[in-house]
């Protein structure tokens, strides 16, 4: 039985087929478009999990779709009817695609598929739910979703058993963490929808001191927050609900300041503001998970919504509240809700036992050895084989050791939005200047980030003050731990100012190649460490085809690229640099 | 030749724009036609009833709102609503 999953008209279009419950292929359209966060129909991502199997449109049983259109067309008429005429310039905007693409969804699926047979629509945070408990290793769990928006829900929870689930409440829109947090976003000079993640890296290095910091308390005044993890925003403070301006004058007025040019410097009150926002997300986040486990009274929690990408908050839960396991989906924003709603059709409403633990997020498209040969002759670029695997492991931990900047395309495309060993670059821990090098060579990113480390499984605990056993996210760059303090000095371009790390954790079952990667850089170098950030060239999505990888490697300057069986030095190629 | 090729693409493509411009500027007529009627009677209306849509003021003892969504019957799934 083929299931096929989409979401899309939002933000971060994507496409997942499972067969028979298990996943076949899942990925995002921007990879395909590279177009980043691309919302329009994932025609690239449908076509490539239906070419993966070889079949058409019409072998499928069902196709979903992760949201129930209409009722969230009746929450967009009902911000228009309660904030009138301020949302004059929104319904302009917003009408024209609602007509032609949003309110003709089965055409529109139809139309571009060929597509005869079913389309059912499941409930966006019941997509969320299903994304993160039916692919969960547990059989019952607690379940908590929290994002933007979906219809009107924007934050709920509720209980898994077995194949089915039951949301139990909610929390409406206009009250939304994820909004709060994107209004902040703005306010701070970063893109909304793309950048919360860096505003959470930037409260590192504000005060976090709740008494101290007067951001906390201004910031507490425009969220009315209850005993039980209920919470309600005050509007005035913002302009979400009526335009697509995120906050409003009284915000400015309320903390005292002016909203940050995007292209002035941080200050330190930026970055305050960013750890007032933080330490109010995660008074708010806590006090939920207490409540849920009071009603469910169970100790595993599955999470999902864009808010469950915040690693920081993530790796607090065994510390901080009731629950002793978690799993969190690693596509846990919209880009995920497609698989849900395929799970949630397959397990729930079809009432199919579930079969499948997901493990990996490897679902993307994979480039055969024959297929990179073929690209690397036809574009005249010069590369070396190696002879074997070792080979291939030795040499780029070499290179990694002699402080090179080694991009590392293998196997499938990941499903979510980190880089978790398919589509790399890597980096020597050890160098005091890797963080330095990388930004300046490849990422131009803004200098309070820091970058990742990925670490073997069994090791983590040596070097992270992490739980143990190491909550399964791990594996997906979910969670942040402080690195243990004689470590700090050791590994100083993934230490964060305030310790921490955004860890990987990577296991031989999960992805032998970079496992076995990861050991034999620990021969040279004593530890199981790499750097590791995404394969891309800066407000591009993460490269997905060898093309891509081969132009982000001449257009940055990463100096070696390792491509499946391949090795490509940038400097014997320098007639395609640009 | 290539002469008159040139000014029949540009006569071709300042036809296209011109008609595009116009289809947005029937686009935002129409569109705030309805906007001004429907969404602004409607709202005179609501505002008479005193009819709240979203936001209610109401002190509440908690902002949870019960929902219990589980699963339903399969042909409910075929609506979008
Ligand atoms: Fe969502």
């Amino acid at each position: 039985m083929y299931i096929l999953g989409i979401s899309c008209y939002y933000h971060d279009a994507s496409a997942a087929l499972i067969r028979d419950g298990k996943i076949v292929a899942a990925a995002q359209e921007e990879r395909f478009s590279r177009i980043k966060h691309d919302m329009s129909f994932p025609i690239n991502a449908v076509n490539f999990c239906l070419k993966s199997l070889n079949i058409t449109a019409n072998d499928l049983d069902y196709i979903g779709f992760y949201e129930k259109p209409l009722i969230k067309f009746e929450r967009i008429l009902f911000q228009h009817l309660s904030f009138f005429p301020l949302t004059y310039k929104t319904f302009l905007k917003t009408m024209p695609s609602w007509i032609n693409q949003k309110l003709r969804i089965i055409t529109n699926i139809k139309k571009n598929l060929e597509y005869k047979g079913d389309i059912l629509f499941i409930q966006h945070h019941l997509s969320h739910a299903a994304s993160c408990f039916f692919v969960s290793p547990f059989e019952k769990a607690a379940i908590v979703t929290i994002d933007g928006v979906g219809e009107w829900t924007t934050t709920s929870y509720g209980k898994g058993i077995n194949n089915q689930i039951n949301l139990l409440q909610e929390i409406k829109f206009p009250s939304s963490l994820g909004l709060l947090y994107s209004a902040i976003t703005a306010f701070l000079g970063f893109k909304v929808n793309n950048s919360e993640y860096k505003i959470m890296g930037l409260s590192s290095y504000g005060n976090k001191n709740k008494k101290s910091n007067p951001y906390y308390n201004y910031l507490k005044k425009a969220i009315k927050i209850k005993k039980d993890g209920s919470f309600k925003l005050d509007l005035k403070y913002f302009k979400f609900h009526y335009s697509d301006k995120m906050f409003s004058k009284k915000l400015c007025d309320l903390l005292k300041t002016k909203p940050r040019n995007p292209n002035r410097p941080l200050s330190r009150h930026h970055k305050d503001i960013a750890a007032a926002l933080q330490m109010i997300y995660e008074d708010v986040f806590f006090k939920i998970l207490n409540h849920v486990y009071e009603k469910t009274l169970c100790s595993n929690l599955s999470l999902a919504g864009g808010c469950a990408l915040n690693s920081v908050a993530n790796g607090k839960i065994i510390r901080k509240s009731p629950f002793k396991k978690i799993w969190i989906q690693p596509a846990a924003g919209d880009g995920g809700a497609s698989l849900g709603v395929a799970y949630f059709i397959y397990n729930s409403i079809l009432n199919h036992k579930r079969n499948y633990v997901q493990d990996t997020c490897f679902f993307g498209p994979e480039f055969s050895t024959g297929q990179v040969h073929e690209f690397l002759d036809k574009n005249k670029i010069h590369y070396s084989k190696f002879k074997n695997k070792n080979e291939l492991l030795k040499k780029t931990a070499e290179l990694i050791y002699d402080n090179n900047i080694v991009a590392w395309f293998q196997g499938k495309m990941e499903w979510g939005p980190r880089a978790l060993g398919s589509r790399s670059i890597l980096a020597n821990p050890l160098n005091p200047e890797a963080k330095d090098i990388l930004n300046n060579k490849v990422k131009h990113r803004e200098s309070f980030r820091p970058f990742a480390p990925v670490v073997c499984k069994e090791d983590a605990a040596e070097y992270f003050e992490c739980d143990e056993p190491l909550p399964n996210p791990a594996d997906f760059m979910l969670m942040v731990y402080p690195i243990k303090k004689k470590i700090q000095k050791i590994l100083p371009s993934v230490t964060h100012v305030d310790g921490t790390g955004r860890l990987q954790s990577v296991s031989r079952k999960s992805n032998p190649l970079f496992y076995d990667l990861l050991r034999e850089f620990e021969k040279l170098s004593g530890i199981p460490i790499l750097i590791n950030t995404s394969f891309n060239i800066r407000g591009e999505p993460i490269v997905c085809t060898p093309y891509d990888a081969y132009r982000c490697m001449m257009g940055t300057g990463i100096d070696y690229l390792i491509i499946e069986n391949f090795l490509v030095k940038r400097e014997d190629n320098l007639q395609d640099k640009w | 030749m290539v002469r008159i090729k040139n000014m029949v693409n540009e006569f071709k493509q300042g036809f296209s724009d011109y008609f595009l411009n116009i289809n947005v500027i029937i686009n935002i007529l129409l569109l705030s036609l309805v906007y001004l009627s429907g969404v602004g009677l409607t709202t005179l209306l609501s505002r008479l009833l005193k009819k709240k849509f979203i936001n209610s003021k109401t002190k509440r003892k908690t902002y949870w709102n019960n929902l219990n969504l589980k699963k339903e019957e399969l042909n409910r799934y075929y609506r979008q609503f």
